[in-house]
């Protein structure tokens, strides 16, 4: 479920990260009031146990095995806001030292392993297991089935959405080239029918040889409706890459003109602020060789600036 | 001595047995994923003397993060070829062998190539058809298409193999560091340092167990044993968490991150971060 580098538009990856680094903050400043920063090293092994789980194959009946993710377990022991740290940690590993997800999808991946499934998992299982008491070990693997086949459907919507958002001449897909209506079947049949029962089987395996030799407490406290509300508006978030057109209320004025009739005055005489080179250009360049070479101007202007503003954020950073 | 016929038996040794040997094969698995994990971990191609060492670890991450960026946004076949150009331009100043980036490009390549197969027929990419396959044509519209996807991840993921293979992991922590907060890299820190001693005792308890199977065993058994050793593994992760905190504390760990001072950016750093930046614009249009 790992979405590697290319496959999803700068875009998209550039929402997810937009997403996903307010979540790691609540998420760091929950963990300091939950697990405690002195307890820092059960979060990075947490991660590291995530990690170690990937590794074990479960064997299923007809003699073939698979590997579980295992945001679940990690989300029942730590809690959900310190699971959605330990899965990021591990994707973070996974991605810079091993090269399995990238780096431009690691926020993506992240919303959709650490935060979709720590979440999903985590509340599912309390309410499962507060519906069923006397059997947590099914109340975690149905819960861990749903929670990875919803991450399998997010991920399957962000593959899905590039051929809408990001295409190329002649329509040419530029990323993951296949439709909302190939992408979902591919991705969840084999998580619906193969990679859900093996996390859901090796979940509750888990569960429930804790749960008989003791040992580990569950964290985190029952949360009220908020949670549930706010956790279903992130999920439905990426719904609005599939809108087209300008977002409502962005409309510019041949846009705007288009759909009322008109522009209105006051917009008439604002034309907005247009940049100091708008279009990479200058409004005197010509196209060919000029422009091109304004174009590269442009962008020197541009490298000039971030090198400037890395250097002062040096500068700050050492103080 | 003499053998024992039971032992010369084929079926008794499991190996014969198809059935048996089936149930055993997580084991295999599962030795061969932490084998995988662990030549991955330590493949690495360190030249002190190389271009991208001698770039300070921030301005490295950040200039290689520029350029992977520039591949993504890239929208034409030349920008992408430019990239890895540079690419393969830095592993060779900076001592990494080109076949040590291909084997680490290779599984995002292969895997990209599989999964945009089906691109190049007419039935996703209509087209001219180019070359017909039982009844389906492949245009060469929809092959230049799964070319370019091919070549993007390409791209994207030798540029991030290179950086992995061109930095000490130390190196590497350091860098990110200065681009993110203390608190998660600290954490990442200790992970990688703790995956190795869990993915040690993992594979302690995959090999014991392979070394005393002779004869398969059953399915409940061998999920049990998943169980037991996957549960272990979990308790011992909060045993170590919890010596590894007293010993923090016993040492002054108040929660509060404290970290070495880093160096300043030198005009080498600079021009590189410039140079990667430059190429991110430039790509936006391209």
């Amino acid at each position: 479920m790992h979405i590697p580098d290319g496959y999803l538009s700068p875009g998209t990856s550039l929402v997810f990260y937009a997403g996903m680094v307010p979540v790691w903050y609540i998420a760091s400043r929950m963990v300091e009031k939950t697990v405690k920063v002195k307890e820092l090293p059960l979060l990075a092994l947490g991660g590291a146990f995530a990690f170690v789980i990937m590794m074990f194959n479960i064997p299923v009946p007809g003699g073939s095995s698979g590997h579980m993710v295992g945001s679940t377990i990690v989300a029942v022991v730590l809690g959900p806001w310190a699971g959605v740290v330990a899965m990021s940690l591990t994707l973070a590993l996974q991605a810079l030292l091993f090269a399995d997800g990238g780096i431009t999808t690691f926020g993506a991946n992240s919303f959709n392993m650490a935060f979709v499934a720590s979440f999903s998992g985590y509340y599912l299982y309390r309410a499962l297991s507060a519906l069923m008491p006397n059997r947590r070990p099914l109340a975690a693997g149905l819960a861990a089935y749903a929670a990875i086949n919803l991450s399998a459907l997010a991920a399957a919507m962000e593959l899905g959405v590039q051929p809408l958002i990001a295409t190329g001449a002649g329509g040419r897909p530029l990323y993951a080239p296949y439709p909302l209506a190939v992408a979902i079947p591919a991705m969840t049949a084999p998580h619906l029918l193969f990679f859900g029962p093996v996390e859901a089987l090796g979940t509750s395996l888990v569960v429930s040889y804790v749960m008989k030799e003791g040992g580990l407490k569950e964290r985190g406290k029952r949360s009220g409706p908020a949670w549930a509300f706010l956790v279903l508006l992130v999920l439905l978030t990426p719904l609005g890459l599939l809108a087209s057109g300008s977002p409502w209320g962005e409309w510019g004025r041949v846009e705007l003109s288009r759909l009322i009739g008109y522009v209105p005055a006051g917009m008439e005489r604002f034309n907005g602020w247009k940049g100091v080179m708008s279009r990479y250009t200058l409004p005197w360049a010509g196209g060919g060789v000029e422009g091109a070479a304004f174009y590269a101007f442009s962008a020197a202007l541009g490298s000039l600036c971030v090198v400037l503003l890395v250097f002062l954020w040096g500068k700050l950073w050492r103080r | 001595m003499k053998i024992p016929g039971w032992l010369r038996e084929e079926s008794a040794s499991g190996r014969g047995n198809e059935a048996a040997f089936k149930g055993e094969g997580f084991i295999d698995r599962t030795l061969g994923n932490i084998a995988s994990f662990m030549e991955g971990a330590f493949d690495r191609e360190y030249s002190p003397g190389g271009v991208l060492q001698s770039i300070e670890p921030r301005a490295r991450i950040i200039g290689i993060f520029f350029l992977v960026f520039a591949a993504a946004l890239a929208g034409r076949a030349l920008t992408l070829i430019a990239v890895v150009s540079l690419t393969v331009v830095l592993a060779l100043l900076s001592g990494v062998r080109i076949g040590r980036l291909l084997k680490r490009t290779m599984p995002a390549l292969v895997f990209t190539s599989i999964m945009v197969a089906p691109i190049s027929l007419s039935f996703f990419t209509p087209g001219s058809a180019v070359l017909n396959i039982g009844g389906a044509a492949v245009t060469g519209e929809g092959v230049r298409t799964g070319l370019f996807i091919i070549a993007r991840v390409g791209a994207m993921s030798g540029l991030t193999a290179l950086l992995m293979l061109a930095s000490r992991q130390a190196d590497l922590f350091r860098g990110l560091r200065g681009v993110v907060p203390s608190f998660f890299v600290t954490a990442l820190f200790m992970t990688y340092r703790y995956v190795f001693m869990l993915m040690k005792t993992a594979e302690d308890m995959a090999l014991a167990r392979r070394s005393r199977t002779i004869t398969g065993t059953k399915l409940r058994e061998a999920q049990g044993w998943f169980a037991s050793r996957t549960g272990l593994i979990l308790r011992k992760t909060a045993s170590i968490a919890d010596e590894v905190t007293l010993a923090m504390v016993s040492r002054g760990f108040e929660g509060k991150i404290r970290t070495f001072e880093s160096k300043g950016m030198r005009g080498k750093d600079l021009i590189f971060i410039g140079t990667a930046s430059f190429a991110l614009f430039l790509s936006i249009g391209l």
